[in-house]
């Protein structure tokens, strides 16, 4: 699905990322982990176009992102952005239906069949009774699922997700992240009802999110892909230790299998 | 969209430029009766003089000078509400303004220039001012978007300022050519002070190809500027073609604008005055505030210019003076809200 090699990119001539390669299936959550400036969020907007590649691919669906015009490009993946300030003027459907925008003329005139994938999309993130509502009447937590229920209306084989746990509780934290889970891997009814299985790759600081919600994680540091692995292989890392420096106790929980860190001296 | 129904707000607004219109048509030195209005209007149109005008005197006023001015000044609002309207979109801010971000200005400037030079065929002057005045708002409209912006926002406070500055330096060589040229001075300024002073049907056939395409194509990309209302990249990634838009959004704007400029001279806070009403009615998809603010900035220049007809007739007052009169406030108004409330 998401082909990312040898992928080097920044900001003028200083590099951010430095010869990134990786590969996501459908079916996945690769958790993209590390330190702030590692160049998490770099690397996303680099996948997504908005930042141009310097050298190396990334390829989605076989295809070449470059070769691709933004419409194309929207159709195959979409972006969760980090929730900032939204513009007041719209109503939380309003927003959700500019996911449709790849698949609309210019004058984005919604059909039948746009309206059912709206609707859809609301009710995957719980949010049909706010469709209504005026943005700005949302919480962050709310805002956020708006902003995934958009992404979901881009129906999109690929989802990118800058920290999408940012700024929510406990308990959104963990509805979004089942959320996530379910997108990649779509229990039955979900695949009768013609769901696909998503490939995801998701920004995320909270390490104790990893062992239960994804399936791999990348240790970026210094815009280098440190380590590639299993949550359990990263978690267990000198790498991740190094990364953060931090020494770490990873604690198992016997009847979820949930393992936590928990963070001891600085080394 | 908060607020659906109230009638329908396109059918309200189409009756208030009617409105609008009858009343231009009928107000002046020589007041014309509603009733007289219709019956010369239904004779004329059989090819007839109406029994309550047998000289024919009204029809000929009707005809040859209230109806073209209605419309030129019902073209000239609808161009800088719309235009001010899609500039607010593209700055994602509520102050942009033809007139406040320098761009009538600049047009002001390109006209001015254009007028000075003696055109050997009279007809092509009429072309020529304003192409010169699109080149002055369009060389405007760049630099005050280079000055304001701040990586990739345009903040208030810069975008005004950059405006200010802008607007200053282009009246301040208009002024100075002015000065410097001898002759039709007044004419001048009554025309950059917002006087349309073409009378009869030539300067409306003239402004309206720029106005056709200009305010057709403002319509149209309603759309893309709502995507464009979350930020650049996550347009871009929605599937927007961002700078494409903003190309097109900036010269159907300015194409409009400096229309307006070349015919009717500087006229400030339409474009400001007219999306914000329409925004408070009828909320900021720009799919609807684009045409509603080009009907409702016809309708709203209309009766700025019977006001500037009547205030102090039998002397005619420039309709910028009467826009600005009104505008400033209100500007004043929207600032304050602008700091103090999130609805934008």
């Amino acid at each position: 699905m998401l082909e990312v090699s040898h992928l080097t990119a920044g900001y003028g001539k200083k590099h951010i990322l430095k010869d990134v390669s990786f590969s996501l299936g459908s079916g996945q959550v690769l958790a993209l982990i590390g330190p702030n400036g590692s160049g998490k969020t770099t690397l996303v907007r680099c996948i997504s176009g908005v930042l141009p590649i310097e050298s190396g691919v990334v390829r989605v669906t076989g295809r070449d992102t470059r070769s691709l015009a933004e419409q194309d490009r929207a159709k195959l993946m979409a972006v969760v952005p980090q929730v900032r300030t939204l513009p007041a003027a719209f109503s939380a459907r309003e927003v959700v239906a500019l996911g449709r925008t790849p698949y609309l003329n210019w004058l984005g005139q919604l059909s039948e069949v746009d309206m059912q994938v709206i609707d859809r999309s609301l009710q995957q993130v719980n949010m049909s009774e706010f469709v209504e509502r005026n943005v700005s009447e949302l919480s962050g937590g709310e805002q956020q699922r708006l902003f995934l229920a958009r992404a979901l209306a881009q129906e999109t084989p690929l989802l990118l997700m800058d920290e999408p746990t940012a700024h929510l509780d406990l308990q959104h934290q963990v509805s979004l992240m089942r959320l996530i889970h379910r997108m990649a891997h779509p229990p039955a009814e979900d695949l009768q009802r013609g769901a696909q299985p998503k490939a995801i790759l998701v920004i995320l600081h909270d390490l104790n999110l990893l062992s239960r919600y994804t399936d791999r994680v990348g240790l970026l540091l210094n815009g280098e892909l440190k380590l590639l692995g299993t949550p359990q292989e990263v978690l267990h890392s000198d790498a991740l230790r190094q990364a953060y420096q931090l020494d770490l106790r990873v604690i198992r929980d016997a009847e979820s299998g949930t393992e936590v860190v928990v963070p001891l001296e600085e080394i | 969209m908060k607020k659906r129904g109230l009638l329908n707000p396109f059918g309200i607004s189409v009756l208030l430029l009617l409105a609008a219109v009858v009343l231009s048509v009928v107000v002046g030195s020589v007041t014309i009766p509603l009733r007289t209005l219709a019956d010369v209007l239904f004779r004329g149109l059989q090819g007839g003089l109406s029994t309550l005008d047998p000289g024919g005197v009204y029809l000929k006023i009707i005809m040859q000078l209230r109806l073209p001015h209605a419309i030129l000044i019902l073209l000239v609002g609808a161009a800088l509400a719309g235009s001010g309207a899609a500039y607010q979109g593209l700055f994602r801010n509520p102050l942009a303004d033809p007139f406040l971000i320098g761009v009538s200005s600049g047009a002001g400037l390109g006209a001015v220039l254009a007028m000075l030079i003696d055109w050997p065929y009279a007809p092509l002057g009429l072309m020529v001012i304003p192409l010169a005045a699109f080149l002055g708002a369009a060389l405007a409209v760049l630099a005050v978007s280079l000055l304001a912006r701040v990586g990739k926002t345009v903040p208030t406070t810069n975008l005004i300022l950059a405006g200010v500055a802008v607007s200053s330096f282009a009246s301040a060589v208009t002024s100075g050519l002015m000065i410097n040229s001898s002759g039709e001075l007044r004419r001048a300024l009554v025309w950059l002070l917002g006087g349309a002073t073409r009378a009869g049907w030539e300067p409306v056939l003239a402004i309206l190809p720029f106005m056709v395409i200009g305010l057709t194509g403002l319509v149209l990309v309603g759309h893309p500027l709502n995507v464009l209302q979350f930020g650049e990249e996550q347009a871009q990634q929605l599937g927007i073609r961002v700078q494409r838009v903003k190309w097109i959004t900036v010269l159907l704007a300015t194409i409009s604008t400096a229309a307006a400029v070349a015919f009717a001279g500087i006229i400030g806070f339409v474009g400001l005055v007219v999306p914000h009403i329409m925004r408070l009615l009828y909320g900021g998809d720009y799919r609807r505030l684009i045409p509603l603010s080009i009907l409702g900035g016809g309708a709203m220049l209309l009766l700025m210019d019977v006001a500037a007809r009547t205030v102090m007739a039998p002397q005619e007052v420039p309709v910028g003076i009467i826009t600005s009169l009104f505008g400033a406030p209100f500007f004043l108004w929207v600032l304050k809200r602008s700091k103090s409330q999130n609805y934008w």
